[in-house]
């Protein structure tokens, strides 16, 4: 029997939205249940779905990625939290997104074998956890 | 004079029309391998190494030659052969717009010679003379000698900077989106470029995936979705100038894109590329 690994992409860019969904479309028990434009609509759609896993910017409109982090670790601490930055991976705002919660940031532009890897790994975790 | 392509230069000359040109450069696309396809072609490297280095190239701007030969996958010699074999077998521009019928084989030579004259002592866009009041901004700096770089690294387009003047209302293109960098430097950057620039760095972005399409018709990709990958561009451009500026203790932090505005002041950047037509307006705020 195979889990599905249920994932949230949080993004203003449709861009990216499309690329990250393009990629999760060819991995199988993978499932995109909301997407969101901006960190105010994560934090709803996070807290009311609980996903397993959360792809997400962190400069947005309305409200940044960093902020929505912040409430999400809290609200939703089940659901684990890759932030995706345009400012590389090694800038200050990626420690905060560690010290907020996150267990990985991405760089842009996006690598997608480093996209597959991480769903991948994540997918495998859960089947751990949930005993499949 | 301006330092150009010899795609451009034709143009200008009257010689053949844009849209020559842009079936030229998809001719080009098509027919010319690059170094990775290459050198699988020629069985001194597995698809699998090549796509290795073609995942590691996407984060940095090495050479796939120089990525190879680091890694070792490739000795200096046979990188040195592909890039000579590669290079004897590349059609040029002229070639394919006289392949496709577009201009004469027999004045192929002159015209070549003509732009070699033309070109002759014209400058790379690191050189450009900038104008005083901004020629000692980190983030200016940072933005021009990453534009290209990552215009080459995601979209495959090469690109320099030919002039850069005040902002007096020259003409911009179809695609319009700024991003505001705020902190130590305060600036507003706008990218303007048309249908075909965008839409080749649309496929950039979706190219990396297997069952995407690497080339998109510009017509079917809607105009609010080629702001959005423009805007999306620029996120990168501007945040890749901030992991300098941070490396030099700049501050500063980055807004989401906006777009369809038009600047009302700042240097205006003329931009000549290898695909499309594009300008780059940097505004102090």
């Amino acid at each position: 029997m195979s889990k599905t690994l249920r994932i949230i992409i949080v993004d203003d860019s449709k861009t990216i939205l499309a690329q990250l969904g393009a990629l999760c479309s060819h991995i199988d028990d993978v499932e995109i249940v909301g997407t969101a434009v901006d960190g105010a609509e994560a934090v709803k759609l996070v807290t009311a779905l609980k996903p397993h896993l959360v792809l997400m910017d962190i400069v947005m409109p309305n409200m940044d990625g960093l902020s929505a982090l912040r409430i999400i670790s809290s609200a939703a601490p089940e659901s684990r939290v890759a932030m995706i930055s345009s400012v590389g991976s090694l800038n200050s705002r990626s420690e905060e997104s560690f010290r907020l919660g996150a267990f990985q940031v991405i760089g842009k532009p996006i690598d997608p074998e480093q996209i597959e890897e991480l769903i991948i790994n994540e997918l495998e975790s859960l089947r751990q956890r949930e005993g499949v | 004079m301006a330092r150009k392509f010899f795609g451009q230069f034709l143009i200008e000359l009257g010689e053949v029309q844009p849209e020559h040109v842009r079936e030229a450069v998809t001719l080009m696309d098509d027919t010319n391998p690059v170094l990775g396809e290459f050198a699988v072609s020629a069985n001194v490297l597995s698809e699998r190494d090549a796509n290795r280095i073609n995942r590691e190239q996407r984060r940095t701007d090495r050479k796939f030659g120089d990525l190879a030969v680091g890694m070792g996958l490739l000795t200096t010699d046979q990188v040195r052969d592909l890039v000579r074999e590669q290079k004897a077998q590349r059609l040029s521009i002229g070639q394919a717009l006289c392949q496709l019928g577009h201009l004469d084989t027999g004045r192929l030579d002159d015209l070549l010679k003509k732009f070699s004259l033309d070109q002759a002592g014209q400058v790379a866009n690191r050189y450009l003379q900038l104008p005083e009041e901004i020629d000692d901004s980190q983030l200016v700096d940072c933005i021009l000698d990453l534009f290209p770089k990552l215009t080459q690294r995601i979209a495959r387009i090469q690109l320099f900077t030919q002039s850069c003047e005040k902002w007096s209302g020259q003409e911009l293109q179809s695609q319009i989106a700024t991003v505001s960098v705020r902190g130590d430097e305060n600036w507003d950057i706008t990218l303007s470029c048309d249908q075909d620039f965008a839409a080749q760095i649309h496929a950039g972005f979706m190219g990396g995936f297997s069952n995407q399409k690497t080339e998109e018709d510009p017509e079917e990709i809607s105009s609010t979705l080629l702001d959005d990958c423009i805007g999306e561009f620029l996120n990168i451009l501007a945040g890749s100038a901030m992991d300098e500026l941070e490396k030099q203790a700049i501050t500063v932090c980055l807004e989401p894109p906006v777009f369809g505005n038009t600047p009302v002041e700042g240097y205006h950047f003329a931009i000549q590329a290898s695909r499309g037509a594009a300008s780059l307006i940097l505004s102090p705020a």
